[in-house]
């Protein structure tokens, strides 16, 4: 658990400033909390995202190989 | 004569009143910055288009004060529920649509500015958002800060209901602003931490809660941190699927089959029915009914087939999860199945007993129906009759009821475990009793069947 705190801390440097104005108190656990899950669930998407671009540009690099080979293939 | 709505305390940005019967918010001035953006973005429109949020049109200012920006009066919901009267399947579209208005309000540079699930309602079979005045500018970089009351309010008591009893969402009874993430945390099994969606929203956050609980450290982080719109996006989107993924849990429940082992034969089921629609008729067609007991539905959908705005209540969840299904499935919108224990029934609670009402002072149907339930009342929950009587007549002017002898079969199987401390139980009892509230219009013996429907209205 200690190990998950100094996650914590450590995301906190990350990010930068303003105030968050409302009626609601977000509790400073949930607060803390809800930024350093919101950061790693983000993470998770973009990596997902990259992961994808990288996938469908091999892909496509896959593909035009193929369709070069048949061209080849025909011609010979 | 103008009565304000006590429940609207909590939020400085307006309150709501009733005058002459029509129900009215007073919005601040301290909110006219964020009522321009939803007029101005388009997001009341787009709100309103897809029926997620009650109309309102503005009116000439009522009440006013010096901080007083703008009236508006909203439509009104035909009955108030509470989510401890919801079976799990309402609880969990009431979730998902507040993440979907989340998402929304983010698309169009706004945010929901709390979570509570009192703030959302049931209207023509589908739950709507009430509070007009929950959406806030989005400021960029700030995280939700409803994401605590959301997993207090909605996350907590699903997850306990899929986990461990459907029963669990009686705890918000108790705790009005949600199930404490520490205590759904200890009540939920160690299987639950091996979801990443439970094992973040509720056990990490419990213990960051705990861990964090005497350290005021919130100003420096807030004024410090930002938390971007995609890391933002992705809390919800994670908080969607951990409560699409969320089931109901399996119990065994005493009336969940209960049509399927009834002892009525077709035939008297069938004059039952037509019996009930009769004195439907007879009793002026209602504008409001309120069905006591009843199980799946089956007799309240007479009811609400006749275009009578019908709340059914049963006490058990598995009935009212099946009836709200049903709902769903043939797109109903006069019939709100409700769960209640009539014994117990919803009291006032929360600051001075008046932030949520009791079921007694929302009463608002013309006629009650109690078909095969007063055995129930009276020997499983030892009720004479007079105080079954006294009660429905503060609940409606008009009842249909059902009186089920001892020689039934189902009575019979209630006193087969204890002893009969019931000599007056009998039909003529029952007439003498009801009759000091009642004057009874009509009464029709139940072919092949021991049972007796009446119409009655109070004297």
């Amino acid at each position: 658990m200690q190990s998950f705190y100094i996650v914590l801390i450590g995301l906190f440097t990350l990010f930068s400033a303003d105030s968050a104005q409302a009626y609601l108190d977000p509790g400073t656990g949930s607060f803390i909390f809800q930024l350093a899950i919101g950061a790693i669930l983000g993470g998770i998407v973009a990596l997902k995202l990259r992961f994808k671009q990288v996938k469908n540009f091999g892909l496509s690099l896959f593909k035009g190989k193929k369709v070069e080979s048949k061209e080849n293939l025909k011609k010979s | 004569m103008v009565t304000k709505i006590k429940s609207s305390f909590r939020d400085p940005s307006g309150f709501l009143f009733q005058e002459k019967g029509v129900l009215y918010r007073n919005i601040d001035k301290s909110y006219r910055k964020n009522y321009n953006k939803m007029l101005s973005s388009g997001i009341l429109e787009e709100f309103w288009k897809n029926n997620l949020l009650v109309k309102h049109k503005e009116v000439g200012i009522k009440k006013q004060n010096s901080s007083t920006f703008k009236t508006i009066s909203p439509e009104i919901v035909p009955f108030i529920s509470y989510p401890y009267e919801w079976c799990f399947s309402q609880l969990k579209d009431a979730a998902l649509l507040t993440l979907k208005m989340q998402r929304m309000a983010l698309s169009f540079e706004m945010t929901l500015k709390d979570a509570s699930a009192f703030n959302i309602q049931f209207k023509n079979g589908k739950p709507i958002f009430i509070d007009t005045l929950s959406f806030e500018v989005y400021e960029n970089g700030s995280p939700w800060i409803a994401y605590k009351q959301f997993c207090q309010h909605f996350l907590a008591p699903l997850t306990l209901m899929c986990y461990q009893d459907l029963r669990l969402n009686q705890l918000l009874k108790t705790f009005i602003d949600g199930i404490p993430l520490d205590l759904a945390s200890s009540l939920l099994p160690k299987k639950s931490y091996l979801k990443f969606s439970l094992l973040t929203h509720i056990h990490l956050h419990a213990k960051t809660q705990k861990h964090y609980a005497d350290k005021p450290t919130k100003s420096r982080i807030a004024r410090t941190v930002k938390m971007s719109k995609n890391a933002h996006l992705a809390l919800i989107s994670s908080l969607e699927n951990a409560v699409k993924t969320l089931k109901p849990a399996k119990i065994k429940t005493e009336w969940g089959n209960y049509y399927k082992k009834t002892n009525y034969s077709d035939n008297s089921f069938l004059q039952k029915r037509n019996v009930i629609k009769k004195f439907l008729e007879k009793s002026g067609k209602p504008r409001n009914v309120w069905d006591l007991g009843s199980n799946t539905g089956s007799f309240s959908r007479i009811a609400s087939n006749m275009g009578i705005s019908t709340v059914s209540f049963d006490i058990d969840p598995i009935a009212v999860e099946k009836n709200y299904l049903l709902t769903k499935k043939q797109r109903e919108s006069d019939i709100l199945p409700l769960v209640l224990d009539l014994t117990n029934p919803s009291p006032s609670i929360g600051w001075a007993h008046e932030e949520r009402i009791s079921l007694q002072k929302r009463a608002n149907s013309d006629l009650i129906m109690a078909l095969a339930l007063i055995h129930h009342l009276s020997i499983s929950n030892n009720l004479p009759f007079e105080n079954v009587a006294e009660y429905f007549s503060k609940l409606a002017k008009n009842l249909i009821i059902e009186f089920v002898p001892k020689s039934d079969s189902n009575v019979k199987r209630l006193l087969s475990t204890r002893e009969d401390v019931f000599p007056k139980y009998n039909e003529r009892y029952f007439e003498k009793a009801f009759s000091k509230y009642y004057k009874i219009k009509d009464k029709t013996k139940l072919k092949d069947s021991e049972r007796t429907l009446y119409l009655m209205t109070k004297l």
